[in-house]
């Protein structure tokens, strides 16, 4: 007599692997695009389930604890420091079905380079305009869903 | 009632013959459609082997830009090294290679042969085809890769943990440790990727070079 293993026990024994093997602890930066069904691991989280369309933008920053004299990537605790990181980053995502494009542009500064740009007139203006924009960007978004909210309960 | 079930007996022969005949023609075409079709990447130590048919392009490193290699694989196809995993399908996978601005590390000048073909060797910046074997000796940790997947697929590694049916397709990028680091990528032209590394003693332009080129305009 043949047993098969239905569709659940399949992917129950998938993310029991995924959940085992886990992830660098790096600093990474990932985009995910996704139609169908798919159980996967999104860098240092918990595996997640999706069935249907999901996107995704994750940025991973590791935390380090200093020991003999050099940073070493440990486990995130409520007090423990977290690695230096200053970046832009802009993800354009198009439609995949119409052949449109998926554009990125990042900028990253990253640890000791962080450091020494935090202190840099030249980086700090170009930090702080992008910061400027994003947060004008935001404000702008906030004020247009918040027309059309006013616009449907009308 | 002995007769009837001979007779019964000896008209089913032929259809259980056949229909075994006509299982094992499947099997047959099934698992040389498969063997066909069949692949297999390993990436270790700086070195990856592809077995089976792919299609690849890949653009070497120069003074200002890092190697950037896109391989297709078709079919049924495993993979081992720094990733494992098993897919039948379509995986399309882009891996860029971070440049340093002051040139590339010695010995790291990725090659790309297909030893086992009786083609002219691999064109840069073409599409090629590598029915048996391909390997690309002198191939860093790239620092942003992008998978496409068409189908199924169960991989685990560095790269990606998952398990997916359909189409999915995922970035990651890895900005090195103490340094600054620019990445341009689009799709449509996945060759001219742009990955640049600076060390954290930065030339002293380098905010205006970025300011002028990378920021949101």
């Amino acid at each position: 007599m043949t047993r098969r293993w239905p569709v659940v026990g399949w992917m129950a024994a998938g993310a029991a692997v995924l959940a085992l093997t886990g992830c660098a602890n790096r600093l990474a930066f990932g985009t995910a695009t996704k139609f169908g069904l798919d159980v996967s691991q999104r860098p240092d989280q918990t595996v997640e389930m999706t069935l249907g369309y999901d996107r995704a933008e994750v940025i991973v920053i590791p935390t380090y604890t200093t020991k003999d004299d050099e940073r070493a990537a440990k486990d995130a605790t409520a007090n423990s420091d977290t690695y230096s990181v200053l970046g832009t980053f802009q993800v354009i995502h198009g439609n995949p079905f119409v052949n449109q494009a998926l554009i990125i542009h990042q900028f990253f500064a990253t640890g000791r380079a962080a450091s020494v740009a935090a202190q840099k007139p030249g980086f700090q203006e170009i930090f702080g305009s992008e910061a400027g924009l994003i947060y004008k960007r935001g404000k702008e978004e906030a004020a247009r869903q918040s027309s059309t909210e006013k616009g449907a309960r009308q | 009632m002995r007769t009837t079930g001979r007779a019964t007996h000896h008209t089913r022969r032929p259809s259980r013959h056949s229909a075994a005949r006509r299982s094992a023609v499947r099997a047959a075409v099934l698992v040389s459609a498969a063997l066909l079709l069949a692949g297999c990447a390993v990436r270790m130590g700086g070195v990856e082997h592809y077995v089976g048919p792919v299609l690849f392009r890949f653009r070497p490193p120069d003074e200002t830009v890092g190697a950037v290699t896109q391989v297709i694989r078709l079919g049924v196809s495993g993979e081992a090294g720094s990733q494992w995993g098993l897919a039948a399908g379509v995986v399309d996978r882009v891996a860029v290679v971070a440049q340093p601005a002051d040139g590339p590390a010695p010995g790291m000048r990725p090659r790309w042969t297909t030893p086992l073909s009786f083609l002219s060797p691999p064109a840069p910046g073409a599409w090629n085809v590598s029915l048996l074997y391909l390997r690309v000796d002198g191939m860093p940790r790239p620092a942003f890769v992008v998978r496409r997947t068409y189908g199924a697929e169960m991989t685990a590694g560095a790269e990606i943990n998952a398990l997916s049916i359909g189409w999915m397709a995922r970035t990651r990028a890895e900005p090195p440790d103490h340094s600054f680091s620019v990445l341009r990528f689009d799709s449509r032209r996945p060759m001219d990727t742009v990955s640049v590394t600076w060390a954290e003693d930065a030339p002293p332009d380098l905010a205006t070079w970025i300011s002028n080129r990378e920021v949101t305009p």
